[in-house]
């Protein structure tokens, strides 16, 4: 600035700083679960200054889509539903300064959760399959449903159709019911076991076909009627993977094992999953003279019993040897009973073979 | 002949020991949790097993009596001792039991070496045999 004061020329600087303005977006909410609605803001400091968006874009971290419709150039503040991850960047040009920012959604996988009631039954009955999204997608969905038999084909009266998320059929087989459904990015998918069973004990676990299957096997793989010697208690158990599946296993015979041990210490757990249950067989009838115990059982090694003095399986679990840490556990007598053994030790018996009860091994 | 004496005298001492330890300490065991682990195990038995087996094996089926700890030193040592003279391997001998009577006809015990089932005993103290829980 110059001037003239009283005849002399002045001059005096000013200094003038023009802070650049900014564009601010913010998402709320930054993360969903499945699909949900999410609102985009765009903001320019300093406020008082007038400005307009160039352009909103989106775009997803895979794939294309995920977004219900593009946000407007007019719009500072849209709201859209967003079914996959991304990230949703707004440009503007304010005189000389080209601004720009982005924010990302992340979208977690609903999930989708297939259920049977009752999951047992006696014989052929009505069983109810419902599916459920949680959350409860804000378009809807449809799921697609699909029936196996654990053996064989149908067992089934009709399979559910896409427009049921809950149906009742007719089962007549033990097998699974799966369901699937795309929502949004997920191909989401989860299945249930029906078990039809010639009787019901009333125990969830012993009324599981799968169960029954595996004491069945844990039991005749003892070689029961073998050479006393020669049999070997066998074990399994019933865990959850880290997919959240469900594996039921029989344990090989390992060389801690013996007429009447099963060692499940033995056993490497590590990276299969959760066990859930375990079970083994006792290959001896319980107080049959004409099934006593082999000397190659630990419990009557040192015996100093005399030749025709006999040593017998006593019926029943042992305590505290099968009880498996806060676990259920099941054991399975050649000619006895099936025992429950809850995690506390305490058992209950379900024999076998007796008028007016359900045997607990009847597939 | 010196090595034969002190090999006698050494004996003596041993056995003198040994019956002055089994005097000193009952030989009835009676820990309660595990006594009740034996009683209800042996209940289980006479309780669900079956009726002819187990008059087979000498056993009472569902007895009015029940089963019961005993503690009577004197019965204790006798079963232990009728059972210590099945053979002479010393080694395998028990030192103390569980005892329990089984109604009014049988004993069972289950002494404190490892790899010994339960022992069952008529009240005449004759092994009739035994049995063994499964792991």
């Amino acid at each position: 600035m110059f001037a003239t004061v009283n005849g002399v020329v002045a001059q005096q600087a000013v200094s003038v700083t023009v802070t650049p303005p900014t564009l601010d977006v913010t998402a709320t909410p930054t993360t969903t679960t499945g699909p949900d609605s999410v609102t985009f803001t765009a903001t320019v400091t300093p406020t008082s200054i007038a400005w307009n968006l160039s352009s909103w874009t989106w775009v997803p971290d895979s794939g294309t889509g995920g977004i219900s419709a593009v946000c407007n150039w007019w719009e500072t503040t849209c709201k859209r539903l967003i079914s996959r991850s991304g990230w949703m960047k707004a440009a503007a040009t304010l005189g000389e300064y080209v601004l720009a920012d982005s924010v990302h959604v992340k979208v977690d996988p609903p999930q989708l959760k297939v259920t049977a009631a009752p999951t047992s039954i006696q014989g052929p009955q009505d069983v109810t399959f419902t599916a459920t999204v949680n959350p409860n997608p804000p378009n809807g969905w449809d799921p697609s449903w699909a029936w196996r038999a654990d053996s064989g084909t149908g067992g089934i009266s009709a399979v559910c159709n896409w427009w049921e998320t809950s149906c009742t059929r007719t089962c007549s087989k033990s097998g699974w019911m799966k369901a699937t459904a795309m929502i949004g990015a997920f191909q989401l998918a989860d299945s249930v076991h029906v078990s039809v069973l010639p009787c019901l004990t009333g125990d969830s676990l012993l009324d599981d076909s799968r169960i029954r299957r595996a004491l069945i096997d844990a039991l005749n793989g003892a070689s029961p009627n073998g050479p006393a010697a020669n049999r070997r208690e066998r074990g399994g158990m019933r865990f959850r993977r880290p997919d959240g599946s469900i594996a039921d296993t029989l344990f090989g015979i390992g060389p801690t094992d013996t007429p009447c041990s099963f060692d499940f210490a033995a056993r490497s757990l590590a990276g299969v999953g959760v066990p859930i249950a375990a079970w083994h067989s006792h290959p001896f009838t319980p107080l049959d003279p004409n099934d006593p115990l082999p000397s190659n059982c630990p419990q009557v090694a040192n015996s100093k019993l005399l030749p025709g003095q006999v040593v017998l399986a006593l019926p029943g679990p042992s305590v505290p040897n099968d009880t498996q840490s806060g676990m259920d556990h099941i054991v399975v007598e050649k000619n006895g009973a099936v025992w429950r053994v809850d995690p506390s030790g305490a058992s209950t018996p379900y024999p076998r073979n007796q008028p007016g009860q359900c045997d607990p091994l009847s597939l | 002949m010196k090595l034969r004496w002190l090999t006698l005298t050494l004996s003596f001492q041993l056995v003198v020991g040994y019956q002055d330890a089994r005097a000193q300490t009952s030989s009835c065991l009676a820990n309660p949790d595990t006594a009740a682990m034996h009683v209800a195990l042996v209940t289980r038995g006479v309780t669900i097993g079956d009726s002819t087996r187990l008059a087979q094996l000498g056993l009472p089926y569902r007895p009015p009596a029940g089963v019961a700890l005993v503690t009577d030193t004197t019965i204790c040592s006798a079963l232990i001792d009728a059972y210590n003279a099945l053979d002479s391997v010393t080694a395998m001998n028990v030192g103390r039991a569980y005892v329990m009577r089984v109604g009014t006809t049988a004993y069972v015990m289950m002494g404190d070496r490892s790899g010994v089932p339960y022992i069952i005993f008529d009240t005449a103290y004759h092994v009739l045999g035994g049995m063994a829980s499964m792991h």
